[in-house]
């Protein structure tokens, strides 16, 4: 599945309208990246998302923080991984079948990847439904839904990447 | 921006039935299969621009009555009085709210059963 | 919380708007140079500068008005308006339309700089206003005009062109060629190859200007269309060139040199210049989008890939006995391809090149403006414009060269009363020479202001706290401190150099290219920055050499020879390992250890490639040699800045990626240290 990020441009004019109304920009309904990771679902705003693929070769780079798996080649452009895993806390576990690298944007045009257990699906939720996270939130979460019954967490891909570049 | 528009219309309720066109050449092949109640449409398109699929629009005899928006950025003054010398019938200039959107369609449909290109 | 996210989203935007719009004046300040140039007033300026400005301008207005800076969007406004009628022909710029347009930039380029500052650009409100209104009170000279009067289209065709399409609309007709309007009727669901196989043939004798859905088709599964098309054939021959019916295609304009043609007694005193006009153009040089050219060099690149895999192939089967003759065919079919390939590499590259003589110009413009804003007196000297580098590093020297520039403007030359005590003439000089030595480019800023004192570096060091108070510090490790991050040997944040940028990220530029950087300098006398670059980045011959399980590549134009080493042949000395080369002593590195890859195995033989950057030199340790593969060395994307002593990483023909050596960052590193022993 692949989504482009709006062009610079529109980015923007929204993000002038928004600040000069003095408001946080606000979609009404957010379409949201569903994965697997450690056996819980998490959520990834689709925006971000740039492209899924397959595990491919990974190829280690030195004296870098162990967050960073290494570096695979996407049709010649050269992307650093990181281990999704590892930022939440969960412990280092072999990559299975399902797994896949998600492709993201960065907020300055950079592109990263994130390594999963398991790619699920897009949700469609309204931007009501996103509740703060309860008290001490874990880094990188900015919200919270549920769905089918479970909750998940909402991921900030700025700071995911942010806790690899400390 | 197709999916914010789509978004912010969808909020008019249920009664409300939306078809995207990705492009100029997709909108001419949806046309003629609905009878569509209003139009919305951006200028800057890859293959005929907004103002030419205005003109046929509002050339055609099917479809001339059809409400129609133009989108477009910065609100170059240029384009917009074209697009309103073609026959548009009202004009929404990027970035815009959505309510701003939701009310124009109710404007310009008093009777809210919108559908769109 | 929020509001403070809000600020910085907010500043940011401010940058963001700041960054965009310098853009937009920087291009506009080339093209009003060209136009100046052009002789604006005498014949027609060139159609694409003007409408170049004419988006600029446009562009600029809207940017300005988004963020709210309402002076500065009106200016744009009226500059708009101006190229506009310039642009469809209504009006002659003449000289003092040229001058109006050029105190417009600069006024806005003012403005700009207040906004980056924090201020308000209204706070010249009044000066723009004053310019406003001498533009719109500009008499501009009326030109005559009809060209697109004397032409046949229909209403509807004209009224949906957009601008571009207009601009060629009226570009065609003043090389005199005919408008032919053409109606066909399409199936709506093959409309995109239709449209594109007659716009194909249509660009064969011509070009096909606009392309406009009407309404009358036969039935609801078909469409008409109507197309603008120009071009030298008349009507008859374009509908048998194009497979239509002679009845659907109507001539709108006849190309005149047809006997008949209805042309303005104002045309016919034109001829002359736009034939001349028109010769020009076809002149020897091509105009190349820079990102056409990255497309051709990914395509050599990836070109180079499948020769490698196919070389691969060809060795595989010559090594069974069933397809050795196929193999051996193979071979030599591959080795000419060899040869074409890097024919065609090095002219891509070739077309890549280009002078300095812009950087050059951008440093000229940036010193006329520091001598008006700060009042000294300085002459800059260029030598070696003409030197060629990769088009990349060309872009990408701007940032470094103006702060070593402005550096030395704002700190190294002293005001002129200082100059006149010191017995200096009163004009400052900075000097920038560039020449090409072997595979590398030298660029050397030079002034003749207070240079450095290693003694006040050393005392500054001792108070940053980077070095003991006992600690001696050679000429060579003073000036090596100076690009330490926050070192400056001036306190004060002064407006022309901000916050004095740091040689810290000069370096870091430069060593991003692939470059090194050197200071020398006399106190009193003057100061001198060298820059030694490679020529190109683009497709490097590396080696691959492995260590361990991984494989890493080295470029072919950093290793000066590979040798086989015992572990017997390398010395130990005050703490150092070193290998005897023919009486020289190399400093040795294991790139197992400077990557922390694991030891490797202290008995084996080991390779060792001799890396070189100018005079210094390294042997690196290495467990296996793997073979010469192009490279294309791309940077790494990614939230982790880049580690030193990796330059970028390449794809391999396994689609797998490889780690890039920066031999220059390891060269360095290894000499540095060596003399710090």
């Amino acid at each position: 599945m692949t989504v482009g990020s709006p062009p610079r441009w529109e980015r923007l004019a929204r993000a002038a309208a928004a600040a000069r109304e003095g408001r946080e920009e606000t979609p009404l309904v957010r379409e949201l990246l569903r994965v697997e990771v450690g056996g819980a679902p998490y959520a990834l705003p689709i925006e971000r998302v740039r492209e899924i693929v397959r595990l491919r070769p990974l190829t280690p780079v030195p004296r870098v923080p162990p967050l960073v798996l290494g570096v695979i080649s996407l049709r010649g452009q050269i992307v650093q991984v990181l281990d999704l895993r590892q930022a939440l806390g969960e412990a280092h576990a072999t990559p299975g079948r399902r797994a896949r690298i998600v492709v993201l944007h960065g907020e300055g045009g950079e592109v990263a990847g994130l390594l999963v257990d398991a790619v699920r699906d897009v949700l469609r939720v309204p931007e009501a439904d996103l509740r703060e996270p309860p008290g001490d939130p874990a880094p990188c979460v900015t919200a919270l839904c549920s769905k089918d019954g479970r909750f998940l967490s909402l991921l900030d891909p700025d700071q995911v990447l942010e806790l690899a570049a400390r | 921006m197709r999916a914010m528009i789509g978004a912010a219309l969808e909020e008019l309720g249920e009664k409300v039935e939306i078809d995207e066109a990705e492009s100029g050449f997709a909108a001419l092949r949806l046309l003629p299969r609905r009878s569509y109640d209003l139009i919305v449409t951006d200028i800057n398109m890859p293959d005929i621009n907004g103002l030419e699929l205005v003109s046929f629009v509002k050339r055609d005899r099917r479809y001339e009555r059809t409400p129609l928006v133009i989108v477009s950025t910065e609100g170059s003054e240029r384009d917009r009085d074209k697009g309103l010398a073609l026959g548009a019938n009202a004009y929404l200039v990027k970035p815009f709210a959505a309510a701003e959107l939701r009310r124009l369609v109710l404007d310009l449909l008093p009777d809210a059963r919108p559908a769109r290109s | 919380m929020a509001s403070r996210s809000r600020k910085t989203a907010r500043d940011k935007l401010q940058r963001e708007f700041v960054s965009e719009a310098e853009e937009i004046l920087e291009r506009m300040r080339d093209d009003l140079s060209a136009l100046a140039e052009a002789g604006a007033g005498k014949g027609e300026p060139p159609p694409e500068t003007v409408n170049r400005l004419f988006r600029s301008a446009h562009s600029l207005k809207g940017l300005s008005g988004m963020f709210g800076h309402a002076a500065l969007s009106e200016l744009a406004h009226h500059l708009e308006d101006v190229l506009d009628r310039l642009r469809l022909g209504r009006t002659t710029l003449g000289r003092d339309g040229l001058g109006l347009l050029d105190e417009s930039v600069s006024l806005a380029a003012a403005g700009l700089e207040k906004v980056g500052r924090g201020e308000v650009a209204d706070a010249l409100a009044e000066r723009i206003a004053d310019l406003v209104g001498r533009i719109a009170g500009w008499d501009a000279p009326a030109r005559a005009s009809g060209e697109l009067a004397s032409v046949e289209l229909p209403e509807s065709l004209l009224r949906a062109l957009t601008e571009y399409e207009e601009s060629r609309l009226r570009d065609n007709l003043r090389h005199r060629r005919g408008l032919a309007v053409i109606e066909v009727e399409l199936e709506l669901a093959s409309l995109e190859e239709s449209l594109s196989e007659l716009g194909r043939a249509i660009g064969e004798v011509g070009e096909l200007i606009s392309t406009l859905p009407s309404p009358g088709a036969a039935s609801e599964s078909r469409i008409r269309f109507t197309l603008l098309a120009a071009s030298p054939l008349a009507a008859p021959e374009l509908a048998a060139r194009l497979e239509l019916e002679p009845g659907a295609v109507r001539s709108a304009h006849a190309a005149p040199g047809a006997a008949h043609g209805r042309e303005t007694p104002a045309r016919s005193a034109e001829p002359a210049e736009v034939d001349t006009v028109t010769l020009k153009s076809l002149s020897e040089t091509v105009r190349v989008d820079i990102r056409k050219l990255d497309e051709l060099m990914n395509l050599v690149g990836d070109l180079a890939q499948e020769r490698a895999a196919l070389r691969a192939l060809a060795v595989r089967l010559a090594a069974e006995r069933a397809t050795s003759r196929a193999a051996t065919e193979l071979e030599k079919i591959s080795r000419g391809l060899d040869r074409k390939l890097q024919e065609l590499q090095a002219g891509v590259l070739d077309v890549r090149m280009v002078p300095l003589r812009q950087v050059f110009d951008k440093l000229a413009r940036v010193v006329r403006r520091l001598r008006l804003d700060l009042g000294k007196d300085v002459r800059l000297e260029l030598q070696g414009a003409e030197t060629e580098l990769d088009k990349l590093i060309v872009e990408q020297l701007v940032d470094p060269l103006m702060h070593l520039v402005r550096n030395a403007f704002d700190h190294a030359i002293e005001p002129a009363a200082e100059r006149a005590r010191l017995g200096k003439p009163a004009e400052g000089v900075i000097r920038i020479e560039a020449s090409q030595r072997g595979n590398d480019v030298a660029i050397s800023v030079r002034d003749d202001g207070r240079g450095i004192d290693p003694e006040q570096v050393r005392a500054r060091a001792i108070a940053a706290g980077l070095v003991a108070e006992d600690a001696g510090l050679s000429r060579k490790e003073a000036f090596g401190l100076l690009f330490q991050p926050g070192f400056s040997t001036r306190s004060e944040v002064t407006a022309t150099s901000g916050r004095g940028v740091g040689l810290d990220v000069v370096r870091a530029n430069v060593s991003a290219l692939g470059g090194l950087i050197d200071v020398e300098s006399i106190a009193g006398a003057g100061t001198c920055v060298t820059l030694t670059l490679p020529i190109t980045l683009a497709i490097v011959q590396a080696l691959l050499v492995g260590v361990g399980s991984q494989r890493f590549a080295i470029p072919l134009g950093g290793i000066r020879e590979t040798l086989l080493v015992s572990p017997n042949e390398i010395e130990r000395s005050a703490g150092r390992e070193l290998l005897n080369l023919r009486g020289e002593a190399l400093p040795v590195r294991r790139l197992a250890e400077e990557f922390a890859l694991g030891a490797s195995d202290p008995t084996q033989r080991q390779y060792a490639v001799v890396l070189g950057i100018g005079e210094a030199k390294l042997a690196l340790l290495v467990d296996r040699l793997e073979g010469q593969q192009d490279a294309v060395i791309k940077p790494v994307s990614g939230p982790v800045a880049s580690v030193r002593g990796v330059a970028g990483a390449s794809e391999l023909g396994d689609r797998s990626a490889v780690l890039v050596l920066d031999v220059s960052a390891l060269v360095e590193d290894a000499t540095r240290r060596r003399e710090a022993a």
